[in-house]
C-alpha cells in the first residue's frame, strides 16, 4: 500500500492549523487595525510619522539596531516603573512601523519611548557618533560611518553636530555633519513616543 | 542493469550513493565552508560586545550587521545545506532508489549558495530587512526559494520512486520538512518583506517563522538523521518504534504554535502567546518519546564520533525544550537578557549543529569510501562541545544576573551592562573554541576529499554500472 | 572512544523493512515495551492538563485586543476602565481653543465691553440665580441682548453651537471652563447636556438673559441625584420634553463614555 498521500495530507493539515491560527489570524485581526481617532479631539493615534522617519526605519533595520534594542514595554513588570514608557505597548502602537522592531534583547536600553526621554536631535547625533563619550562604559558601536567629517570652509554648516568630544571629535577647522541616513534615523528615533492613549491599552502613568 | 531487472526499482546502496554523491558532497562542502565562516562571524560579533572598540566604526563590520550575518550563515549556509544533503542521501538509501540525474540538484546547490552569498553581502552592505533570521534582502531570499524548488522536487521524486511501499520515520520527517519549508518561508517572506503587512501584525508572523525554522525545518532534518544513524550504528531497531511516529505528529502539530511565546507579555494578543507557551509545554511529550527512542536505542557503549555527536545534539534538544517550559515561570528575569542568546546557542549550535556533525561523520565516509583521519574527530568533538557548552552556560548564568539587574528598578541600565561583561567574555571564548573546532573539522573534511580526489571520478563511473 | 572514524564495513540494515513489522504488531511483547508503562502515561496526561490549563487561564478571552492576560479588558471594566476614558479637561481645552477662544480669549478674560469673561464669572460657576442648565442652554442655542457679567454690561451675540458640537464636547468644554483660570466647579456630565438638549430640542432662537432668569436654577448634582424632581417650572418652548427621557439619560453615574466592551 502507498501511504504517501495520506501522510502528505496529515502533514499539510498539521501545518495548516498554525498557519491559519497565527498567520491568517494576525493578518485579519491585526493587519487591518486602523489608527484610533478620538471623536472629540480628532487626534489620531498612533500619530502619522514624519516623512523622513519612514526612511529612518530602514536605516534602523539595515544597521541591525534591533539586535540590541527592544521596543516593548510590558505590563506586570517593572518596565513602567523603570520609566521605559508611560504605559505597556499594544499591537496598535506598531501600526506605522515597518518592520516592527520589537526585538528580543536589551543589550542596549529599550527604545520604545526614546523620543520622550531625548528630545534634542543633536543629543542623539552625539550618542550615535561616539556613544562611549556620552555614556562612559557603553558597549554600543560607533556609527561614525553615518557622518561626514568636513573642513569648515567659511561659514560653519548649520547641521554640524555640536559638543563632540573624544578621540573622533573633529579637529579645529573641521566639523561633523550627519548624512541623510543619520538625519533620517534621528527623526525616526525622535518619533518614538507612545504617550497617547488607546482604548485597548492601559491608562498612561505619569512619571 | 540486467542484474536489477527482476526488481526494477530496488537498487544497491552503492548505486544510490553514486547517483547522489556529487550533489550531496557539494551541499556538504558548501555547508562546511559556511560553518567556518559563520562560526568566525559569531566569534567576531561576540567579541565586539566585549570590546566595542574592536573593528569599530566600519559600516560592514558593525555589530548589528555582523551578528545577523553570523546567524544567517549558520542557518542557511551551514545547517540547511548539511540537512538537505543528508536528507537527500537518506531518502536515496531508505528508498533503495537512485537519482535519475544530478544536474538539476547541482544547479540548485549552486543557486542556493549564490542566494546565501548575495544575502550575506546584502546584510553587511546595509540592505538587511531587520527581521530576525530573515535579514537576507528580499532578492536573496527569492534566489533561495528558486533553488529550493529544484531540491524539493527531487526529494519528492526520490520518495515516490522508492522500492518499498513502507515508510520509515526518517522519511516522514524528511517529507514533512521538505513540504513545510517552502510554505512557511514563502509565507513569511511575502508577508514581512515583499508585501509587508501592517507593523501591528508583523510580530506574531515573525515569531511563527522563527520557531518554524527550528522545529519544522532544521529539527526534522536532524531528527530524520538521528533516527537513521542510531539504529545503524548500534545495530538494533528503534526501542519503541510506534512511539516515534506519535512523536512525529506531536512535533508537526506543536512546532508551528510555539513561536509567539517569545513575546510573552508583549504586544501580541495574549491568547496567541499563551498558545505558544502551551505548545512548548506539550512539546515535552514528543521530545520525551524521541529521547526514549534515541537514547534507549543508543544504550550501551558508544563507539565512534557519530553517536557521540548525535547524542550531545539530542541532549541539547531536550535541554532546549526544558528551558522553553521554564520560560513563563522565569520570564520576568530572563526576558531580554543574554539568557535568550544562550537558548539560541543551545538550539542552533547544540541541538542542530551537533546532530548534523554526527550525520556528516556517518555519511561522508560511506559516500567517499574514505575515512576521516584518526585522531581528528577527538579534537573536533571536544573543541565544539566545550565551546558550545561554555558559551551556553556563561550566557545563561550571566543572563540571569543581567536579568535581575534589568528587572530591579533601583539599578541603572549601565550596571546590567557591567554585570554581563565577564560572562560575555566567557561566551566569546566559547565561540572562539567553537570556531577552532569547526575549522579543524573543515580541514579534516578537505583532507578527506583531497585524498579521495584522484579516486572520485572512477568510483563514480564504477558505481553507476554496478 | 570517538577516535574511531573507520566507516563500518558491515552491510547497512534496511531500516524500512526492519521497522515495518513493528507497526503491524504493536502488541507483541518485545524489546522496549516497558516504555509504555503507566507512569509515563500519567506524566503525559499531567503535561497535557498543564498546557491546556495554562492556555485556558491566560487566554485573555481569546480576543485580539487583549495583551495582558492578567487583565481581561481595559474597556469599561472597573475603575481602571473608567480612567482609561478620555480626559474631559484635555478635550475641553481643544474644543475651547478651536471654538470659544476667539471671543472669550485664551485666558478666559473676554474683551472689555464686547465679550464677557469666563474666569470667575457667576454664569460659569452657577452662582446666584445662574444654574448649570442655563450654561448648557447658552452653548446649545446662543445668547443675545444685554447681559450682565461681574457687574459689567455686555451687548453682543453669541452663536449657537448645538449643531456643531456633540454632547461630549459641550460637556468637556464646560467642564474645562469651570476648572480653568482659577475657576472651581463640578464637571458637567455628557448625560446632563443630552438631557437639556432633549428638553430644548424645539428651540431655534438664541436665549436672552430675561428668558434664562425665568427658568429655574438647576445644578448637575441635583439633576443627577434626583432626576425626577420637577422644581424647575416647565418651560413653554420645552413643553414636550418630559422627565422620562431625562431621567433615563441622567440616571447612570457620570462617567466618560466607554466603548462597549464585548468581553466574556
Amino acid at each position: 500500500m502507498n501511504r504517501l498521500p495520506s501522510l502528505i495530507t496529515g502533514i499539510t493539515l498539521a501545518f495548516a492549523a498554525s498557519w491559519l491560527g497565527v498567520v491568517a489570524y494576525s493578518y485579519v485581526e491585526l493587519g487591518r487595525l486602523e489608527p484610533y481617532v478620538d471623536e472629540n479631539t480628532g487626534e489620531v493615534s498612533p500619530p502619522p510619522l514624519p516623512g523622513l522617519a519612514t526612511a529612518g526605519q530602514r536605516v534602523y533595520a539595515a544597521n541591525g539596531c534591533v539586535t540590541c534594542h527592544s521596543q516593548q514595554v510590558r505590563p506586570e513588570t517593572t518596565d513602567v516603573e523603570k520609566q521605559l514608557g508611560p504605559r505597556p505597548t499594544v499591537a496598535r502602537d506598531y501600526l506605522r512601523e515597518n518592520p516592527a522592531a520589537l526585538g528580543k534583547l536589551r543589550i542596549g536600553p529599550d527604545l520604545t519611548n526614546v523620543g520622550l526621554r531625548i528630545t534634542d536631535a543633536n543629543e542623539l547625533h552625539r550618542r550615535l557618533y561616539e556613544p562611549a563619550t556620552v555614556t562612559p562604559g557603553s558597549n554600543m558601536p560607533s556609527y561614525r560611518y553615518l557622518y561626514e567629517m568636513r573642513k569648515i570652509s567659511g561659514q560653519s554648516s548649520g547641521q554640524a553636530v555640536q559638543g563632540l568630544t573624544g578621540p573622533h571629535a573633529p579637529p579645529p577647522g573641521y566639523e561633523v555633519v550627519p548624512t541623510e541616513e543619520a538625519r533620517a534615523l534621528v527623526v525616526y528615533l525622535l518619533s518614538l513616543k507612545r504617550n497617547y492613549t488607546l482604548p485597548e491599552a492601559e491608562p498612561l502613568q505619569s512619571p | 542493469m540486467s542484474a536489477l531487472a527482476a526488481k526494477p526499482h530496488s537498487v544497491a546502496p552503492a548505486v544510490s550513493d553514486a547517483s547522489v554523491r556529487l550533489p550531496v558532497l557539494l551541499f556538504f562542502g558548501a555547508a562546511v565552508f559556511w560553518l567556518v565562516n559563520g562560526a568566525l562571524l559569531a566569534f567576531l560579533s561576540a567579541w565586539k560586545l566585549v570590546d566595542p572598540g574592536f573593528l569599530d566604526g566600519i559600516s560592514w563590520l558593525t555589530y548589528g550587521r555582523l551578528q545577523p550575518a553570523a546567524e544567517n550563515a549558520l542557518i542557511y549556509g551551514w545547517a540547511s545545506q548539511a540537512g538537505i544533503g543528508a536528507g537527500l542521501w537518506f531518502l536515496a538509501r531508505l528508498g533503495r532508489t537512485a537519482l535519475a540525474g544530478h544536474r538539476l540538484l547541482v544547479t540548485a546547490a549552486v543557486f542556493w549558495n549564490l542566494g546565501v552569498v548575495v544575502g550575506l553581502c546584502g546584510i553587511v552592505a546595509g540592505w538587511s530587512t531587520g527581521i530576525e533570521r530573515m535579514e537576507f534582502p528580499g532578492f536573496a531570499s527569492a534566489i533561495l526559494l528558486v533553488a529550493y524548488a529544484c531540491i524539493g522536487l527531487w526529494t519528492f521524486v526520490l520518495l515516490r520512486d522508492r522500492s518499498s511501499s513502507g515508510l520509515y520515520v526518517s522519511q516522514w520527517y524528511l517529507l514533512a520538512a521538505f513540504l513545510w519549508f517552502p510554505w512557511f518561508f514563502a509565507t513569511a517572506q511575502i508577508l514581512l518583506v515583499h508585501h509587508p503587512v501592517q507593523g501591528s501584525a508583523q510580530a506574531p508572523i515573525a515569531a511563527w517563522f522563527g520557531s518554524n525554522l527550528i522545529w519544522l525545518w532544521l529539527a526534522p532534518l536532524a531528527l530524520a538523521g538521528a533516527y537513521y544513524v542510531i539504529p545503524q550504528e548500534q545495530g538494533r531497531t528503534i526501542r519503541a518504534y510506534p512511539w516515534s511516529l506519535l512523536a512525529f505528529w506531536g512535533v508537526a502539530v506543536l512546532g508551528g504554535w510555539s513561536g509567539p511565546q517569545v513575546y510573552l507579555l508583549g504586544p501580541v494578543p495574549a491568547w496567541m502567546v499563551s498558545a505558544g507557551v502551551a505548545a512548548s509545554i506539550l512539546l515535552i511529550i514528543p521530545v520525551t518519546l524521541i529521547g526514549i527512542n534515541t537514547f534507549g536505542t543508543i544504550r550501551g557503549p558508544v563507539q565512534g564520533p557519530v553517536i557521540a555527536f548525535v547524542g550531545v545534539g539530542l541532549a541539547c534538544m531536550m535541554g532546549a525544550v526544558a528551558q522553553n517550559v521554564l520560560a513563563p515561570a522565569i520570564t520576568l528575569v530572563t526576558q531580554f537578557s543574554d539568557y535568550v542568546t544562550g537558548q539560541n546557542v543551545l538550539v542552533v549550535l547544540g541541538f542542530i549543529t551537533m546532530t548534523l556533525f554526527g550525520l556528516l561523520y556517518f555519511i561522508v565516509p560511506r559516500l567517499t569510501g574514505e575515512a576521516f583521519r584518526p585522531g581528528a574527530t577527538g579534537w573536533h568533538f571536544w573543541l565544539v562541545t566545550c565551546g558550545m557548552a561554555t558559551s551556553f552556560l556563561s550566557l545563561t548564568v550571566g543572563g540571569l544576573i543581567q536579568g535581575f539587574a534589568l528587572y530591579d528598578p533601583g539599578v541603572t541600565f549601565m550596571t546590567s551592562v557591567e554585570l554581563a561583561w565577564p560572562f560575555r567574555l566567557m561566551s566569546a571564548v566559547g565561540c572562539l573554541a567553537f570556531f577552532a573546532g569547526s575549522l579543524y573539522f573543515a580541514l579534516s573534511f578537505v583532507n578527506l576529499l583531497l585524498r579521495k580526489a584522484d579516486v572520485l571520478p572512477p568510483a563514480k563511473k564504477k558505481g553507476a554500472t554496478v | 572512544m570517538i577516535n574511531d572514524p573507520t566507516p563500518q564495513k558491515r552491510e547497512e540494515a534496511d531500516l524500512v523493512a526492519l521497522h515495518e513489522p513493528l507497526l503491524r504488531e504493536p502488541n507483541v511483547p518485545r524489546d522496549g515495551t516497558e516504555v509504555l508503562s503507566p507512569w509515563l502515561l500519567v506524566v503525559f496526561l499531567a503535561v497535557t492538563f498543564l498546557g491546556a490549563g495554562y492556555l485556558f487561564w491566560n487566554s485573555g478571552g481569546f480576543q485580539a485586543n487583549v495583551f495582558n492576560p492578567g487583565r481581561v479588558s481595559w474597556q469599561g471594566a472597573g475603575p481602571e476602565g473608567a480612567a482609561a476614558g478620555p480626559d474631559p479637561m484635555v478635550i475641553g481645552k481643544k474644543v475651547f481653543n478651536q471654538t470659544c477662544a476667539v471671543c472669550h480669549q485664551g485666558d478666559g478674560q473676554g474683551v472689555a465691553g464686547q465679550f464677557p469673561p469666563l474666569a470667575e464669572s457667576e454664569w460659569v460657576l452657577s452662582e446666584g440665580w445662574h444654574g448649570d442648565n442655563h450654561l448648557v442652554r447658552i452653548v446649545l442655542h446662543g445668547l443675545q441682548g444685554t447681559v450682565t457679567v461681574k457687574g459689567q454690561q455686555y451687548n453682543n451675540a453669541m452663536a449657537p453651537w448645538g449643531k456643531t458640537l456633540k454632547d461630549e464636547q459641550i460637556a468637556a468644554v464646560l467642564t474645562y471652563v469651570r476648572n480653568e483660570w482659577g475657576n472651581k466647579a463640578p464637571p458637567i456630565p455628557t448625560e446632563f447636556v443630552a438631557k437639556i438638549r432633549e428638553e430644548t430640542k424645539d428651540r431655534t432662537d438664541p436665549w436672552t438673559q430675561k428668558e434664562l432668569e425665568a427658568i429655574g436654577k438647576e445644578l448637575v448634582s441635583e439633576a443627577v441625584a434626583a432626576p425626577a424632581t420637577e422644581d424647575g417650572a416647565p418651560q413653554g418652548d420645552a413643553a414636550p420634553a418630559e422627565a422620562a427621557p431625562a431621567s433615563e439619560t441622567a440616571a447612570p453615574a457620570p462617567q466618560p463614555e466607554a466603548a462597549p466592551a464585548p468581553q466574556q
